[in-house]
């Protein structure tokens, strides 16, 4: 995708050192370089790489254990891919969206929330969030309520997309679907997720929706993609980019390269209204 | 009602589609209050009469035949779907006075047809064009493509359907022999106060509109009447300072006769109309003109006022049927700048309270 490195924004730094590197630091199971007394290897192990159950616990880690070692651990990177695959789809329509209805597919702790914090920020966006771990969510929510997140952003929470809670009748508002590293969970049926998404499509309206897919490059990890795409496309959608991208990234030592695997759909508002098909 | 003029319609890229769309073409359009129905379905019977293809429109209401005449001055014909039928089947059937009835102002559809397919009779080369169609019943449509016109253009809002008879998208889609609806997203009429009271009452799977009018600061409110005399005071006052169109909504004609003699004793000046469909006067009203008009909440559907009051608004809440919502909302939204719920008495009930949104949409108790 590019290769200067993704700067995450001071607010988001901040906030991650608050609310994840300082708990998972002071935590007296913590020591040296060990979060709760497991090294990186172990970490990114009991959360089977962030394909895990994070509702069970694993051995003397909690859910809520799991869920923090993954936002430690994960999601920094995934914060700096879905910024930056941001920065790039409203550069290129050079409009950003107004007041957009954003469900965060397989959220974790508000990572698509506070990537598009960063990108749009002050404007107001709906926020939805699903993720059948109540680990995560609770940590989403946490990191959603801190002051230090900027604009008006107002967050619903599900474990799954048909237990949404969407109190407003359907409208013409733009939709912004986010699916970020969830197609490799085994706990993920992409045929189940497309009706489930289909339908929640269907309650909030007629607006244009676009879907940002990232995921890692690895083909176990996309074997879903194909129906996915198929799905979409039979429900209207067009495929506008895909590909293997990479993204320039800050760390330790110096800047490194990330690969990823990205895809953008989209349909544009819905100005015919099927009446035999639902 | 404020014609837009082309540009302001053209801008609007999803009427352009309309705008644009062959005059051979048969069309099925959804829209919200405010949205243009009435505008477009006016500027597309006047394209196609240019283009040299006969073209009636057909409303449901007399009031709205009577605010699309006045808007065409008179230059497309405009018929009720009564006045239609029976004229139609005069023509058709060698001059048979009437068309037959189940009772009164019931078609009876079935022996219409019945008769006209015994003469052979066939759709001819006339485009006809119907406003309010979720008003009119399935057998109509069913009727006029099978025997009376080879293109229709019907626009509807099952949302704000309010007779038996009504039909669904569905029903007109089917019954008509269309495609699925074109949906128009816009009110160009309400200010987002009155839309987000109108909203509460939304019902349906119409996607709510998008609001193109600027806030005005003035939310609608509710207010009650000691007596009916005291209402009409304060309708007369706002009309004396505030002046432009306004529409009062009665549930009983009874309280609008009162109202009206009340309202013409307070005011020396202005006009003060009322319509009653026994009456028949709705040619005798020009609504789009500054003064009073008191309506029913029939005959007000299609027409628009810078203020509305509805009265005895007590009666048609708390909305606990969808078909009370679809009342509710398609009042409000009759309303342009203004709205104002009055009820007699010094009180609202408890559930009647309840069931309205709260003081951020409505001043209210
Ligand atoms: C690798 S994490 C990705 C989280 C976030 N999207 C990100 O990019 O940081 C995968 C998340 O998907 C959730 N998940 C897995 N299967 C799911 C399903 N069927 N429905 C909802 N969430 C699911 C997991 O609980 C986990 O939080």
């Amino acid at each position: 995708m590019k290769d200067v490195a993704v700067e995450l924004p001071l607010w988001l730094e901040e906030l991650r050192r608050t609310e994840v590197s300082n708990l998972v630091r002071s935590d007296p199971r913590s020591s040296g370089n060990t979060t709760f007394g497991l090294n990186r290897e172990q970490a990114l192990d009991a959360i089977s790489w962030g394909q895990a159950d994070f509702d069970a616990p694993h051995g003397h880690l909690t859910a809520d254990d799991l869920a923090l070692l993954y936002a430690y651990w994960n999601q920094k990177g995934h914060l700096e891919e879905l910024v930056e695959a941001f920065r790039q789809c409203f550069a290129v329509s050079n409009t950003k969206p107004n007041n957009p209805i954003v469900v965060d597919v397989g959220c974790g702790p508000f990572t698509g929330g506070l990537a598009l914090a960063t990108s749009l920020g002050e404007a107001p966006f709906d926020y939805i969030g699903v993720d059948r771990a109540d680990s995560m969510r609770r940590l989403g929510q946490r990191l959603a309520d801190s002051a230090l997140v900027p604009g008006q952003i107002t967050c619903i929470w599900a474990p799954d997309m048909a237990s949404v809670e969407w109190a407003q009748p359907p409208r013409w508002r733009d939709v912004l679907v986010i699916v970020s590293f969830v197609f490799a969970s085994p706990s993920l049926d992409v045929g189940s997720m497309c009706d489930d998404l289909i339908a929640l499509l269907r309650r909030l309206g007629n607006g244009s929706v676009t879907v940002l897919y990232t995921n890692s490059v690895r083909a176990e990890a996309n074997c879903g993609f194909p129906e996915f795409d198929t799905r979409l496309k039979a429900v209207g959608f067009r495929s506008l980019a895909r590909g293997k991208g990479e993204i320039g990234i800050a760390r330790s030592g110096g800047s490194r390269v990330r690969g990823l695997w990205y895809a953008i759909f989209h349909r544009p508002r819905q100005t015919s209204l099927s009446l035999e098909g639902a | 009602m404020r014609l837009p003029s082309y540009d302001e319609i053209a801008r609007v890229e999803e009427q352009l589609d309309i705008w644009e769309a062959p005059f051979d073409q048969s069309l099925l359009i959804a829209g919200p209050p405010g949205s243009g129905k009435t505008i477009l379905a006016i500027h597309r019977a006047q394209m196609i009469a240019s283009a040299g293809t006969q073209v009636v429109l057909v409303t449901f209401s007399r009031m709205l035949r009577r605010l699309i005449a006045l808007l065409t001055e008179n230059n497309v014909p405009t018929f009720t779907m009564h006045q239609f039928v029976g004229q139609q089947h005069y023509r058709r059937k060698t001059g048979a006075r009437g068309a037959p009835e189940v009772r009164p102002l019931v078609f009876d559809w079935q022996a219409m047809s019945s008769e006209l397919a015994r003469r052979a009779v066939r759709p001819e080369q006339v485009h006809i064009i119907v406003d309010e169609g979720q008003d009119l019943p399935a057998e109509f449509f069913r009727y006029v493509r099978r025997f009376v016109a080879r293109t229709v253009t019907i626009f509807a809002d099952e949302d704000q359907a309010l007779t038996d008879q009504r039909s669904s998208l569905l029903d007109i889609k089917r019954a008509a022999c269309l495609g699925d609806p074109i949906l128009l997203s816009g009110n160009h009429r309400n200010t987002p106060e009155v839309s987000r009271l109108a909203e509460h009452f939304h019902t349906g799977r119409l996607p709510a509109s998008e609001v193109h009018r600027s806030p005005s600061g003035e939310r609608p409110r509710i207010t009650h009447y000691s007596t009916l005399a005291a209402g009409a005071e304060r309708i007369a006052n706002w009309f004396s300072t505030r002046g432009g169109s306004v529409g009062v909504v009665v549930v009983h004609n009874q309280t609008g006769r009162q109202l009206q003699k009340s309202l013409r004793d307070r005011l020396k000046r202005g006009r003060v109309d009322m319509y009653t469909s026994d009456q028949r006067n709705e040619d005798e009203i020009d609504a789009t003109t500054p003064g009073i008009t008191i309506l029913n909440k029939e005959s007000i559907k299609g027409q628009e006022f810078d203020t509305v009051f509805i009265m005895e608004v007590d009666e048609l809440l708390p909305c606990t049927k969808d078909a009370q919502r679809r009342v509710m909302y398609m009042l409000c939204a009759r309303a342009r700048d203004n709205l104002v719920l009055m009820h007699p008495g010094n009180r609202l009930p408890a559930e009647v309270l309840r069931s309205l949104p709260g003081t951020d949409v409505l001043e209210r108790p």
